[in-house]
């Protein structure tokens, strides 16, 4: 089975239960995947499963007396995806992924509390992550469609960059910046 | 002087609301501030549509309509130089024989700005464009602690990117920060006094440049 299928399989199964830790996990493990082959159907796979993990976390929604058709239309459309996958009709999968995007959001408008949406702040979180381990911010923010903006903010209220990669400090570079322009800096 | 900026570094500023030391430090060091049209794009064109950071790209705007900040196009030699660039970056480090793409055009354009304009510093807020100057070492130790797997680096584009890699220095918006406070170019805007300088450092921090707070405290200790 190819990994989008697999991923599905996964998703699909900790959905139906809910297995709120497996959908958070899902979601990691999918980001890892599309972090190190580029690839933006892994990328929408673990947006969708950190999403509903998301929601399915949050009382005033599972709560809410329109979740549990949300929850099936999410459902059918997960099975359908799935299915897709394993046929390898990629172009398929992907609109169906959009449908399940389109699920969430609606879901967030209708039952939500913030201005920002539950798959937005997947999007930044999951491309902090991604930053993490070592893409640029461009791509990490290009990788879940994020914005650059977004995710710095994000990124500043994090420890990342507290992990030392450099030895060279902020009186350091000011003396290198000197060196190559002694006549005007100084 | 010619100082190149990528977009990470000119969203810190703005978010900071410090965008006007630019000018002032400009005028003080009597430098040039460059970016490419792919950095225009992510720093204004783009986000004047999301309502959110509008504000952020009309300030930018704003620099660049005043001339504080120029637009420079590519030349075919730069646009070589990034397309190779990127090749070499993006194939460099390996998982299980798979290549991880590291990079993204708008980091890539800033880098062969430098090039191009033979430029003395660039200004880059993010950490891995950075690091990937700097010691691409430090980026393959990242990865394999982050990913727990063996990164294989491949050593002949590793050695092709050193010898791409020019001498300029590389500086983040919080070294702008401490050389503006140096020639009194935080005036105007903010007080230019201690307190202010650590205020907006931090608040620098805080926008994501990508400095600790280690470095913030050491730096503070000799001023």
């Amino acid at each position: 089975m190819n990994q989008e299928a697999k991923f599905l399989e996964e998703l699909k199964k900790a959905f139906a239960k809910p297995e709120i830790v497996a959908l958070k996990k899902i979601g990691n493990n999918a980001l890892h995947s599309a972090a190190l082959e580029n690839n933006r159907l892994l990328a929408k796979i673990a947006l969708i499963s950190y999403s509903l993990y998301k929601l399915s976390t949050k009382e005033h929604i599972v709560r809410n007396r329109n979740w549990n058709s949300a929850r099936k239309a999410i459902f059918k459309n997960l099975e359908n995806a799935f299915r897709q996958a394993r046929e390898k009709k990629f172009l398929q999968v992907e609109k169906q992924l959009q449908l399940i995007i389109d699920n969430v959001v609606q879901t967030d408008r209708d039952m939500g509390y913030f201005l920002t949406n539950t798959f937005d702040k997947a999007k930044i979180k999951l491309a902090s992550t991604a930053y993490a381990f070592g893409l640029s911010l461009g791509q990490a923010a290009e990788l879940t469609g994020t914005t650059k903006e977004q995710l710095l903010e994000y990124i500043g209220n994090t420890v990342i960059h507290e992990e030392k990669l450099s030895e060279i400090g902020i009186k350091k570079r000011l003396e290198l910046l000197r060196k190559k322009n002694r006549a005007v800096i100084e | 002087m010619r100082i190149v900026f990528d977009a990470s570094s000119l969203i810190s500023v703005s978010q900071t609301c410090l965008v006007r030391i630019l000018p002032a430090l400009k005028e003080a060091v009597n430098a040039e501030f460059v970016i490419g049209p792919v950095v225009f794009n992510e720093i204004v064109s783009r986000p004047l549509n999301i309502k959110r950071f509008q504000l952020n790209a009309v300030r930018l705007d704003t620099l660049v309509k005043q001339g504080h900040l120029t637009v420079q196009e590519l030349d075919s030699e730069a646009t070589a130089f990034s397309q190779k660039m990127g090749e070499l970056a993006n194939n460099l480090f390996f998982i299980k024989n798979k290549p991880i793409r590291i990079m993204q055009q708008g980091e890539l354009e800033a880098l062969a700005l430098v090039k191009q304009l033979n430029a003395e510093a660039i200004v880059v807020d993010e950490r891995t464009a950075r690091t990937l100057v700097e010691k691409p070492s430090a980026l393959n130790s990242l990865m394999g602690r982050k990913y727990r797997k063996n990164i294989k680096e491949n050593m002949e584009n590793s050695r092709e990117l050193k010898k791409m890699f020019f001498d300029c220095a590389v500086l983040r918006s919080v070294e702008l920060i401490a050389l503006a406070f140096e020639k009194n170019a935080l005036a105007g805007q903010i007080e230019n006094n201690k307190r202010a300088l650590e205020a907006a450092l931090y608040a620098a921090k805080f926008s994501g440049c990508a400095v600790s707070f280690a470095e913030i405290q050491n730096f503070l200790r000799g001023v």
